[in-house]
């Protein structure tokens, strides 16, 4: 293992490496700190970009932006208490409060310390326990597969809120749509309605870019909020060794917390940074302080968010889960580049996975870098208009499409889509997981009837095998723990 | 206004319905395997129609209740986000006709335009993001755009 990692060291030293490393960071950033604009739509629109470049730097890049967008929702969190990000909902009550005080300088420079120190300890229990992980599923085959795809699926449960039955719908409809094209087993095409654009299925980055970035650019119009809130005055001020050090603690905590809650699919950043903060609080010495103004309150928030984003590959990388939208979109990113995740991925692929795990420290560090000295230029960036950036997207999304297979047909699958999430969204429909539903449906139906044929029909093959009925347990409480959960806070309720 | 539910889950059981009776003219069967290629999709049919009636009992119970926490629907707004969707939608086909360099200079601002961009910086700094783009694309990607 020591020497995969020396290997994939070496790998990343390159320019071009560090290069589209800092331009993502960059994009990233921008994204993060523009309130409405997310991590899941720079993914999305900047993934056609990468598909000409190789893996390792068109990975790297699209985790750059992923990391960077999570730190950036901290800056607009702190000097307008407006979250670029929900993850950073938790950062805007002590970041702003500390910026009123006029120690916004602090405030921002906490945040990209505790994100950076979050990051690195995510990106390196990645590095460590994702191996690991992988040399266990090794010995996975169709029923394991299909268990931890179904399982995949239940996470529909957790992400769709109060509206289990809306996920469960959007998730069904997803499923029929992976069916498009022909079937992988014995080549019949499905419901292609003789249309030979159909025979092919539908391609993944043009159905998101419709659902993430279209739909969303649909709902900012329709809302007509393109207000350019005014970005308060701070003074640059570093934190000083002591203020680091007290607050030390708190990060490494959160970075757990972060990291544990990264790796359970399904939860994601807002939940962890919420978590860590809650923590944070209960242990602090000075718990009145927390939402006045607290270095703590925004340390344990970001170090929380920023933890998630190594751990959440963990499950992605080893088995082939995505746990949120974002992730979701990587493994589309990662498809594209013939790298399919999962547990043969670190055999077939294991140099540049390796250089993938260890660029992610890299991309980190960029962060620190980016964020000490670039603070100036994103602060102005941000007073950028919405009116403004919706146009320029339009542009990206059109092109994006169009660029998957120089065909005209993709545009029209993004633009349908995009009216699909829109309406969907509008009625309270959430749109994650049909995109969860495209990726893993065929993943499901495929090991579900390989393992059928393997066992002549009879559907005990699913339970007899240790790790594939643990998977389906976990299943079954995965469904079931969002609704425990309601029925346990209603009865707290009254 | 009766509860949104109610519609959407009509809307989605007659879809529900209309997959079922789909899949036999659209899917062949195929009698060697132990589950066909239909299976899934049966499957899929079958979930959409049980979860429409979950959400039109849903919506049939809460009745007009549940509307104060509803997003207000303002028929106004609506019409300007599909009026945008739909020059959005004209740009891509004639993008298709026309050419990707003359459409993105006449529609993109026409959106800032219609979204009330008022500073003449930002319909000048489009010009070179266009360019950039198309460099992008077309000269470092090798996508042949329209």
């Amino acid at each position: 293992m020591l020497s995969n990692i020396v290997n994939g060291f070496v790998n990343l030293l390159s320019i071009s490496n560090f290069i589209f490393i800092f331009i993502g960071m960059m994009i990233g950033i921008v994204f993060g700190a523009l309130p409405g604009l997310t991590a899941t739509m720079a993914v999305a629109l900047f993934t056609p970009i990468t598909f000409g470049m190789d893996p390792v730097v068109g990975i790297l890049m699209l985790l750059s932006m992923y990391c960077g967008a999570t730190y950036g929702g901290s800056i607009t969190a702190i000097l307008i208490k407006t979250p670029g990000t929900p993850a950073s909902a938790a950062t805007a009550l002590d970041g702003y409060a500390l910026t009123q005080q006029g120690h916004g300088g602090k405030a921002l420079e906490m945040a990209l310390f505790a994100s950076t120190i979050g990051g690195i300890f995510s990106a390196l229990m990645l590095l460590f326990i994702a191996p690991l992980m992988a040399r266990i599923a090794t010995s996975f085959g169709p029923p394991e597969f299909f268990a931890l795809a179904l399982f995949g699926l239940t996470i529909i449960s957790s992400i769709s809120g109060d509206h289990v039955v809306k996920g469960l719908i959007m998730g069904t409809i997803g499923m029929l749509i992976s069916c498009i094209g022909l079937d992988r087993i014995t080549g019949v095409p499905r419901l292609t309605f003789n249309h030979r654009y159909l025979v092919g299925g539908l391609q993944l980055i043009p159905v998101l870019i419709g659902l993430f970035a279209i739909s969303e650019l649909v709902r900012k119009v329709e809302k007509r909020d393109f207000a350019v809130s005014d970005v308060a005055e701070f003074s640059k001020e570093s934190l000083t060794p002591k203020e680091m050090l007290e607050s030390f603690v708190t990060i490494i905590k959160s970075s757990i917390i972060g990291t544990i809650i990264g790796a359970i699919p399904g939860t994601g950043a807002a939940i962890a940074s919420f978590l860590s903060y809650g923590e944070a609080k209960r242990v602090s010495k000075r718990p009145e302080e927390f939402g006045k103004g607290s270095l703590d309150g925004i340390a344990a928030s970001e170090a929380g968010n920023n933890g998630v984003t190594g751990a959440t590959l963990i499950p992605l990388l080893t088995l082939g889960i995505p746990g949120d939208a974002v992730t979701a979109i990587l493994l589309g990113s990662l498809m594209i580049q013939g790298m399919i995740p999962g547990p043969s991925l670190f055999a077939q692929h294991g140099k540049t996975v390796y250089t993938i795990m260890v660029g992610l420290i890299a991309v980190n560090i960029f962060m620190y870098i980016e964020g000490k000295f670039l603070i100036r230029l994103f602060i102005k960036i941000t007073k950028v208009p919405m009116n403004f950036m919706i146009p320029v997207i339009v542009l990206l999304c059109i092109t994006g499409a169009y660029a998957v297979n120089n065909a005209y047909f993709d545009v029209v699958v993004m633009l349908t889509f995009g009216l699909v999430g829109y309406v969907f969204s509008r009625l309270g429909f959430p749109v994650t997981p049909m995109l969860l539903a495209i990726i893993l449906g065929p993943t499901a139906e495929e090991s579900m009837r390989q393992s059928l044929i393997i066992s002549n029909g009879n559907a005990s093959i699913f339970f007899t095998r240790p790790i594939c009925l643990a998977f389906i347990l976990i299943s079954c409480i995965s469904i079931f723990l969002p609704l425990i959960r309601r029925v346990l806070s209603k009865k707290k309720e009254s | 206004m009766k509860n949104k539910d109610i519609i959407v889950g009509s809307l989605i059981l007659v879809f529900g319905i209309f997959v079922m009776f789909m899949i036999p003219s659209q899917i062949e069967d195929a009698q060697s395997v132990a589950v066909g290629p239909r299976a899934f999709p049966y499957f899929c049919g079958i979930l959409l129609i049980l979860c429409s009636i979950v959400l039109l009992i849903q919506g049939i119970r809460q009745g007009n209740s549940e509307e104060r926490n509803e997003e207000k629907l303002d028929k106004g707004n609506i019409l300007f986000a599909l009026a945008f969707y739909l020059t959005v939608v004209l740009y891509a086909v004639l993008m298709h006709h026309l050419g990707f360099l003359m459409t993105s200079f006449v529609f993109l601002p026409t959106l800032m335009i219609m979204l009330g961009v008022r500073k003449k910086v930002f319909y000048i700094l489009l010009i070179p993001i266009i360019l950039i783009v198309y460099y992008v694309f077309q000269i470092y990607l090798h996508v042949q755009l329209p």
